[in-house]
């Protein structure tokens, strides 16, 4: 099997999973594991890619690949003021697969200071859509008001 | 019989013979004595220090005396000019000191009426600036206060006018986050919002 055909599966769309993805195999690589204890992703990346057992050489693939996909990919970061659930995740990475055509890496964060709404971080831009930046932006619009 | 002119020719001649012979005994004794003292002279240096010693005490005594009356003279003006000049110097302080007593109470007066005008002055110029002072102090306050006034009016205003719409606007907006079950709404309405930009940075290789 070529390092080429190796593959990891769309589901392991955020920047969280894939780090631990590589922390796990880089302990695949210091000592064997049964099939059995391996992560769902990893396990998901295996089924994928027709590989029955890590051996040195499809664990140091698969950890050439990921790194790869981290390095290549775009990283969209979500900063929430409370942490989204799964589901809610999923849908978000759902609308990205959908829109953008390109495949990017998601990553999850959460901030208190934010108090709600949402914060994306793109290689190029910032989306502040939190309600800490709407009372800042409506503090300042009302001082410019008072002020004319 | 001898004749009496011949026995008074012969005493004559005794006599002269006597005499010359204490002449020349006379003689030879000045010539010992000078010799004697020359010879003294020369061969004696404590004979000629005594000689010398009592020349100088003898020089020592003209001296003195000659300039005694001299000294006594020259004591006496010097005297008599200490006391004038001791009397001068007192005449003088005197004039000085009353010149100076006189200066002094002018100057004193004068500092006297500088000081109490300038007390008067001061306090004159600290009633003033006080008054001032409060005065500014009651306008800053007036204009304060009817500043605040007229901000306070106008915010409330705006408000009441204006910003209650904007302030619900936003607020509403940004609530919808606050609720979980909104929240995924919430962001996947803002994603759709700027499906165009994120399309366009993320969608190209």
């Amino acid at each position: 099997m070529t390092r080429s055909a190796i593959t990891i599966p769309v589901s392991i769309a955020t920047l969280e999973q894939l780090k631990h993805l590589l922390t796990e195999l880089d302990i695949a690589l210091s000592s064997k594991r049964t099939k059995r204890s391996l992560s769902a992703d990893l396990q998901a990346a295996l089924q994928e890619n027709g590989i029955d057992s890590l051996t040195a050489q499809t664990t140091a693939q698969l950890r050439s690949a990921v790194s790869d996909l981290i390095a290549q990919l775009p990283v969209v970061k979500v900063v929430t003021a409370q942490p989204l659930e799964n589901a809610q995740q999923a849908s978000i990475q759902k609308w990205f697969t959908s829109n953008i055509a390109r495949r990017v890496i998601l990553s999850f964060k959460t901030d208190s200071s934010l108090l709600a709404g949402v914060i994306l971080q793109t290689p190029e831009n910032r989306y502040d859509f939190s309600l800490q930046a709407g009372l800042s932006t409506g503090r300042a619009l009302l001082a410019k008001r008072v002020a004319a | 019989m001898f004749d009496v002119r011949f026995v008074g020719a012969i005493g004559c001649l005794v006599i002269a013979g006597i005499a010359l012979i204490l002449l020349m005994r006379e003689r030879t004794w000045a010539r010992d004595k000078y010799r004697k003292e020359l010879k003294m002279t020369i061969l004696q240096p404590d004979f000629i220090a005594s000689l010398r010693k009592e020349l100088e005490k003898d020089v020592q005594t003209h001296v003195k005396a000659a300039i005694a009356p001299l000294t006594k003279e020259v004591g006496e003006v010097v005297a008599d000019a200490k006391k004038q000049t001791l009397a001068n110097l007192d005449e003088s302080l005197k004039e000085n000191r009353a010149a100076l007593r006189e200066a002094t109470e002018e100057q004193v007066a004068v500092i006297k009426n500088l000081v109490a005008g300038d007390a008067g002055s001061l306090q004159q110029s600290m009633v003033t600036l006080q008054k001032d002072i409060e005065d500014l102090q009651q306008e800053h306050q007036a204009v304060l206060a009817d500043y605040r006034t007229k901000v306070l009016a106008r915010v409330k205003t705006l408000v009441d006018e204006q910003a209650a719409d904007l302030l619900a606007d936003y607020l509403q907006s940004s609530l919808q986050g606050l609720e979980l079950g909104d929240q995924q709404e919430f962001i996947l309405a803002r994603l759709d919002a700027n499906k165009d930009a994120l399309f366009k940075e993320l969608g190209n290789d």
